[in-house]
């Protein structure tokens, strides 16, 4: 992530303004590009709920799915997150790069039992992939969202090895606090497509 | 979002779902929405940089500040957001409800405040200026006129009454390459001639790149204003026949695409000759202000020895007693320079055509 060239090392404290633009703008892009990706998933279900065409959004036989199953991976994210928020707290308070390292941990394992729930939900379903719109929509956002979940995750647990060789010093740790924008943007979309998976199609007004 | 769309694609083939099959829930009409809602944003990514580079140009080639920075700033932002509103023209005559046609049709056009204002901007600093005819000014030209009718046309392609008119004719096809290859890439065009000689220390041949000019122009018009002539009375997209009626104008539009088409051959010569046996380029051959053109020819490593210091405005020509952009080595500045009103103000000093 840091820049390297000779004048920006010769720069000093303008390097380090500069490390952390560069960390943030690639966070926010992230974010952006996500955004708009997902969005393709959360307008698609709008618009073939509405149409609902041949009466194939939510065919008959078609029940909620495990909804223990679906809250738990939010829920899990969601703790991880907040642990995530702990360490990036000690790191800036306690210049604690090993301490962070320990809540990437953490953060870690929960998100990827949350990972490991989305896999379950796909299981003992009474409905299949070729189940009407809404079964489409349920398959593919949550194998792409799980898949996206991984991949960030990955990103925390590299972060966390790289805090603990003390590579986010106090006043280096653009990295990491941009990192948090984009894992609080991965747990809303979570709650998201929770809200819209297991909440809105069984609403007694949908 | 076309990656994304292309995944719902892949999980239909590949996983079974049916997001655009209807049988089984699905609807073809999503992928129309899901592509346009792409496909029409996309045009404005690339004619936002198009628009950058004649901003960037017009003011150096015309020895005027650029009229009005901030509206010009506030209308690329406004391009940026109203081009989230404009994909459902596309499907005015693919069964959008009839009711939200005239919002529809609304928020399209409201597009083209934002990029009339744009427009407004690059005429404004056009206005009682001395135009200095380079090449790349010459395609600046080039690219006000194309634009122009992409942009009129692109009005009425957004009107629902004329779109269902018009849909599917070859009108859309010719404001599309009016838009695309008359705006943008006649400003790309533009632009390789002006940073040309930072890129490679040489000069492009002027003879040749007049020659490439005139010879794009009139070939791409020839093309693009005949087919519109032909799409105006009825000549659908995608055929490979049509009424006898229309067979002159058809065969004109094809030796003028074959004309277009050769003038590229003029430029990758031009491209090719300069960049091996072209003059040698001075520092700043166009005598502009932004900071590419203070840096030395072949442009060092990391660019600048230190940070340079900005002390005033890029587009700040022909102004009477206009500071230098930058100071390259702010070791060296005079401490009285800073202490003068105005400095770094653009618009500070008094507007004269004299340069």
């Amino acid at each position: 992530m840091a820049l390297t060239t000779p004048a920006i090392n010769a720069m000093g404290d303008d390097a380090a303004a500069l490390d952390a633009k560069l960390a943030f703008t690639l966070g926010r892009m992230v974010i952006a590009s996500g955004s708009t990706f997902f969005a393709v998933f959360f307008f698609s279900f709008g618009v073939l709920h509405i149409f609902n065409d041949n009466n194939r959004w939510l065919p008959h036989g078609v029940t909620l799915p495990n909804l223990a199953i679906g809250i738990a991976s939010p829920a899990l994210l969601i703790l991880s997150g907040l642990v995530y928020l702990l360490g990036q707290d000690s790191l800036r308070r306690l210049n604690g790069g090993i301490r962070f390292s320990g809540y990437a941990l953490v953060a870690v394992l929960l998100a990827l039992a949350a990972v490991a729930f989305y896999g379950a939900s796909l299981r003992h379903l009474s409905f299949g992939e070729h189940s009407g719109g809404y079964a489409s929509v349920f398959f593919a956002l949550t194998r792409v969202y799980a898949t996206v979940a991984f991949c960030v995750t990955l990103f925390m647990a590299a972060l966390g090895v790289r805090a603990r060789r003390g590579l986010y010093p106090l006043g280096r740790t653009a990295p990491v606090d941009a990192f948090g924008e984009v894992w609080g943007w991965t747990i809303s979309v979570g709650f998201a497509a929770f809200l819209v998976l297991y909440v809105v199609p069984f609403l007694p007004i949908a | 979002m076309l990656i994304a769309t292309d995944t719902l694609v892949f999980f239909d083939r590949t996983f079974n779902t049916g997001f655009f099959a209807p049988a089984v829930g699905g609807s073809a009409y999503l992928y129309e929405n899901l592509f346009w809602t792409f496909g029409h944003p996309e045009v404005y990514i690339f004619a936002v940089p198009a628009f950058g580079v004649v901003l960037e140009m017009l003011p150096v080639f015309t020895r005027r500040p650029l009229f009005s920075y901030n509206a010009a700033v506030i209308g690329m932002f406004g391009i940026g957001l109203m081009r989230w509103f404009v994909w459902q023209h596309h499907l005015f005559m693919s069964g959008l409800t009839p009711g939200l046609r005239p919002f529809f049709m609304f928020s399209i056009e409201m597009i083209s405040f934002p990029m009339g204002i744009v427009f407004f901007n690059m005429m404004g600093t056009l206005f009682r200026s001395r135009i200095q005819l380079t090449v790349p000014m010459w395609f600046v030209l080039g690219f006000f006129f194309n634009f122009l009718m992409g942009g009129f046309s692109g009005v009425f392609l957004s009107d629902m009454p004329t779109d269902v008119q018009l849909h599917g004719s070859y009108v859309v096809q010719a404001h599309f390459h009016f838009v695309l290859m008359g705006g943008v890439l006649f400003a790309l065009f533009g632009g390789t001639y002006y940073w040309f000689p930072k890129l490679t220390e040489r000069m492009m041949n002027t003879r040749l790149g007049q020659i490439h000019f005139w010879w794009t122009w009139i070939g791409f018009n020839g093309t693009f204003i005949t087919l519109m002539i032909v799409g105006f009375v009825g000549m659908p997209r995608r055929v490979v026949t049509y009424l006898p009626g229309l067979h002159t104008a058809n065969v004109i539009a094809s030796v003028f695409a074959f004309v277009l088409g050769a003038s590229i051959f003029v430029f990758l010569y031009n491209l090719v000759y300069s960049w091996g046996w072209g003059p040698i380029a001075r520092q700043n051959p166009w005598d502009a202000r932004t900071m590419e053109w203070q840096l030395p020819t072949p442009v060092p490593l990391d660019n600048f020895d230190e940070i340079p210091l900005v002390i005033s405005g890029p587009y700040e020509y022909g102004m009477i007693d206009a500071l230098p952009m930058a100071i390259l080595h702010p070791s060296a500045l005079p401490s009285r320079v800073l202490e003068r009103p105005g400095v770094g103000e653009p618009g500070s000093a008094r507007v004269t055509n004299d340069v």
